[in-house]
């Protein structure tokens, strides 16, 4: 049967309706029916009609409760089928194009829902003769279909759109935009997305709406004072709750308020402090990502990294290249610079993946160093920095110029960046919530464990950054910066934290698609300024009558049910 | 067939006699029942003067020789009556109505050939049929007989079928019907039989089915009788409508009884023969 598996249901849940005619055929297999009853008199039911036939047309229809009720449902029905909007305000382009971004990404924590939620809404709020295209974006930019009227088939494709495991090329949808707003000045484009379109301002995007996220941008110590910079990422305010603390009894709390998307300064003074000191976001969010940040005193002696067992080498690698400070190995009790990185699932909350965290404490004595590390010249620098964690992709666009790479892999892809001022250690998006999938290209992170032989760590260590599509449980062969080594008695284990356990050891695998770790952005496109007011939420009417259709459906039937098998019993 | 009628009802019911509405029989065949003129039975009634022509052989010859005046004794007369029991077996007697029907017609003849009336019987429906009155209970039996052969069905048509069947019996007599009296014209019969001076007693049977339908939702409603239908959907107020029409025809009934002086009952098809034989038709004055 080859051919029959292109086929699918565009709008597969629409099959719900299928109860429609159902209670259709149930109705009329129940109607009510005359059934022929004998009777003594038919005089008296003549009188009886007649009284009836005499009453008012009012009165005649008041005992016609079941009449009632179909009428009604027949008007809710119709009304439904109407299906009645209210028009958006804001809304007023003849021509909307919808473009919905289907990428790996948007399948986290529900972002495709509300995005199809969205646009589904905004289609039934739109006016009369409103025309809409719909467009799809994956690996490519699929038109789903063209300008058309028929919102009822728009709907349902809408319906039927499903997120993809694949990275979305936003590349491809500035020409289309650009070409549509060419050709329609006045037309309006929906990018339904978790993230902004950068070249194109003019679009309208769902950016992570109705989520919280927080973050502190910069924390650093001139002397008298600490500066701290937070940052909300979201439109709605916010009133953070901040505590910074120091050594010994140092502790101040503040309040900041931010109203929006925005960034704020806040000074602290320090009376008698010592740092090491730790501000930190006391409101709870969603990501929990950079709600720490620390900074030593600007005269502090040099410090060193402390690692535990278990903490990636190439972690090590990583922090010990961009801090240039010595690496030490340790307990967790010991003060010091800890790294940690991907622990195992049982050790972490879920959903909470930290590639690399600052110290809780800094390193009050000497320990033996482990060997230094060569660095290169940009590296040689004194940081005065943090280290924190960044979500990493287009979604936070690690622009040029705004962000200086200090580690790279193999592919040229920045690991570790310098920001602000701060040392931001970079991770997929898709790392968070992405179910495993055979077809998604992966990166190899690195070793989680310590090899007895130098040489097999150096080889493992070799394998950090390559790239590779993993096939399933049989051997492949991955290529690293030193040369190709063959995987075998690979362990598949389809979920996150994709913990592949082989011969040599576990190998953890971060997942992004290859297109999302491209930084090389094309210059921004001037474009006219977004359109406002599209903020009003309203409510779509039509699905508030699904279910009063339904109760009243199963009341006709069972009153009919009733009349039926009253008269049958008699 | 089932016995009509125990033997321990009858015994209960040999002492009762059927009591005409209103005035005695008008016949000129002696029998029991007291007539409203003198007559010749040994009954006293009463003295009256004397007129000549009257017969020498009715002076009170002692009362002359206390009071010297001529007076003539006068006696009760003592006549016969004709009672016809009419017992309805259309289709609509459905088989309860009918069952307490028998047993009714079964009593009422018991009574009656007991009472030493000339009892005939009569049915309604299908084949309507006639046993012309006979006297003497040693012909309870045969009537019975007679009476359980009947078929059951068809159509009654009380006001033709009364106004032939009193045409055929002599004046004042006492004709009980025994039937559901579910007939529009029913009251035109009453009138043929009040103008013949027949005395009638209408004793109104009717079921659970006629009293209170429990039916529901549309129906078409067919005459059992005469396949007239009407398709209505039943609701609470429409069984409302009906059981008020219902009341109305018997309301009706009963008013024109009442106006004629027949005697009119209604009961209820299921309740038992011993509890409307003694108790409602004995408060009724139907037995006494």
């Amino acid at each position: 049967m080859a051919g029959l598996t292109d086929w699918g249901w565009n709008a597969g849940s629409q099959a719900v309706w299928f109860w429609v005619p159902l209670a259709v055929l149930l109705l009329y297999l129940f109607r009510p029916r005359h059934r022929l009853q004998p009777v003594a008199a038919a005089f008296l039911w003549r009188r009886v009609q007649d009284r009836l036939g005499g009453q008012s047309l009012w009165r005649r229809l008041q005992s016609q409760r079941l009449l009632w009720l179909q009428l009604l449902f027949c008007l809710l029905a119709v009304l439904a089928l109407m299906r009645p909007y209210q028009v958006r305000p804001g809304l007023v382009a003849q021509q909307v194009v919808l473009i919905v971004d289907r990428s790996a990404s948007m399948a986290a924590s529900g972002r495709f829902q509300e995005a199809v939620q969205e646009a589904r809404q905004l289609v039934r709020q739109a006016p009369a003769g409103c025309e809409f295209a719909l467009a799809a974006l994956d690996n490519n930019l699929q038109m789903l279909q063209p300008f058309s009227s028929d919102r009822v088939a728009l709907d349902g494709l809408l319906a039927g759109l499903r997120p993809l495991a694949l990275g979305g090329q936003d590349e491809r949808v500035a020409p289309l935009v650009l070409s549509i707003l060419k050709n329609n000045p006045q037309a309006q484009v929906h990018w339904f997305s978790d993230h902004s379109l950068a070249q194109v301002q003019c679009v309208a995007h769902l950016f992570d709406q109705g989520r919280i996220n927080y973050s502190i941008d910069s924390f650093q110590c001139s002397g008298q004072q600490l500066l701290l910079a937070v940052r909300n990422y979201d439109a709605q305010a916010a009133q953070l709750q901040l505590r910074v603390s120091g050594a010994g009894d140092f502790s101040v709390d503040r309040t900041c308020s931010l109203r929006g998307r925005g960034r704020q300064l806040l000074q602290i003074p320090l009376t008698g402090g010592q740092g090491p000191y730790t501000a930190r976001i006391l409101n709870q969010d969603d990501l929990d990502l950079d709600n720490h940040a620390f900074c030593l005193d600007p005269d502090s002696a040099p410090q060193r990294l402390l690692s535990q067992e278990g903490v990636s080498p190439f972690l090590e690698q990583a922090a010990q290249a961009a801090t240039g400070l010595s690496l030490l190995r340790g307990a967790a009790d010991v003060k010091g610079i800890h790294l940690w990185a991907r622990l195992p699932e049982g050790k972490l909350s879920g959903g909470r993946h930290i590639a690399c965290a600052p110290p809780s404490s800094w390193v009050q004595s000497e320990f033996e160093d482990q060997g230094s590390v060569l660095l290169t010249s940009s590296l040689q620098r004194q940081w005065r920095f943090r280290v924190s964690g960044q979500r990493w992709g287009k979604r936070y666009l690690i622009k040029s110029g705004l962000a200086e790479a200090v580690l790279v892999d193999s592919s040229g892809q920045p690991l570790l960046v310098e920001r602000e001022g701060a040392l931001v250690w970079l991770f997929a998006l898709e790392n968070s919530e992405l179910p495993l999938s055979p077809d998604l290209p992966v990166i190899l992170s690195s070793w989680l464990q310590a090899h007895q032989d130098p040489a097999q760590a150096m080889r493992a260590g070799a394998l950090c950054g390559s790239r590779v599509v993993v096939p399933g449980p049989s051997p492949m062969q991955v290529t690293g910066p030193l040369g190709a080594f063959a995987l075998e008695q690979v362990e598949w284990q389809p979920d996150w934290p994709g913990f592949y356990h082989f011969a040599w050891g576990t190998l953890a695998v971060n997942f992004y698609a290859p297109e999302e770790s491209n930084l090389d952005r094309p210059k921004l496109v001037a474009g006219p300024p977004p359109t406002a007011a599209d903020e009003v939420q309203t409510r779509p009417m039509s699905q508030e009558y699904v279910r009063p259709l339904v109760v009243l459906a199963l009341l006709i039937l069972l009153y009919e049910y009733r009349c039926w098998w009253g008269s049958k019993r008699s | 067939m089932p016995e009509l009628l125990s033997s321990q009802l009858r015994a209960r019911l040999s002492p009762l006699r059927l009591v005409s509405p209103h005035q005695g029989p008008q016949t000129n065949l002696a029998g029991a029942h007291k007539g409203r003129r003198r007559g010749r039975s040994m009954e006293f009634a009463e003295h009256r003067d004397y007129s000549p022509g009257d017969d020498l052989r009715h002076l009170d010859w002692a009362a002359f020789a206390r009071s010297e005046r001529l007076v003539v004794k006068e006696f009760e007369s003592e006549l016969e009556r004709t009672v016809m029991v009419v017992v309805d077996f259309s289709a609509s007697m459905s088989e309860p109505k009918r069952r307490l029907a028998l047993s009714c017609a079964a009593a009422f003849s018991w009574v009656g050939l007991l009472g030493q009336d000339r009892l005939g019987l009569a049915t309604l429906g299908r084949e309507a049929r006639y046993h012309p009155p006979v006297r003497g209970r040693g012909q309870w039996g045969r009537l019975m007989d007679w009476l359980g052969s009947s078929h059951p069905g068809g159509r009654a048509d009380l006001p033709a079928s009364l106004k032939s069947l009193v045409q055929r019996l002599p004046r004042s007599s006492l004709v009980l019907v025994l039937s559901d009296w579910l007939e529009e014209e029913a009251s035109s019969a009453l009138a043929f039989a009040h103008h013949r001076k027949h005395q009638l007693a209408l004793l109104q049977i009717l079921d659970e089915p006629d009293r209170s339908p429990p039916w529901l939702g549309p129906l078409r409603l067919e005459d059992i009788e005469t396949a007239e239908f009407r398709q209505l959907s039943l609701e609470d107020q429409t069984l409302s409508f009906y059981q008020q029409a219902l009341e109305q025809h018997c309301q009706s009934l009963r008013q024109q009884c009442g106006r004629l002086g027949f005697h009119y009952h209604r009961c209820a098809a299921e309740a038992q023969p011993e509890e409307v034989l003694l108790r409602q038709l004995v408060e009724r004055g139907w037995l006494a």
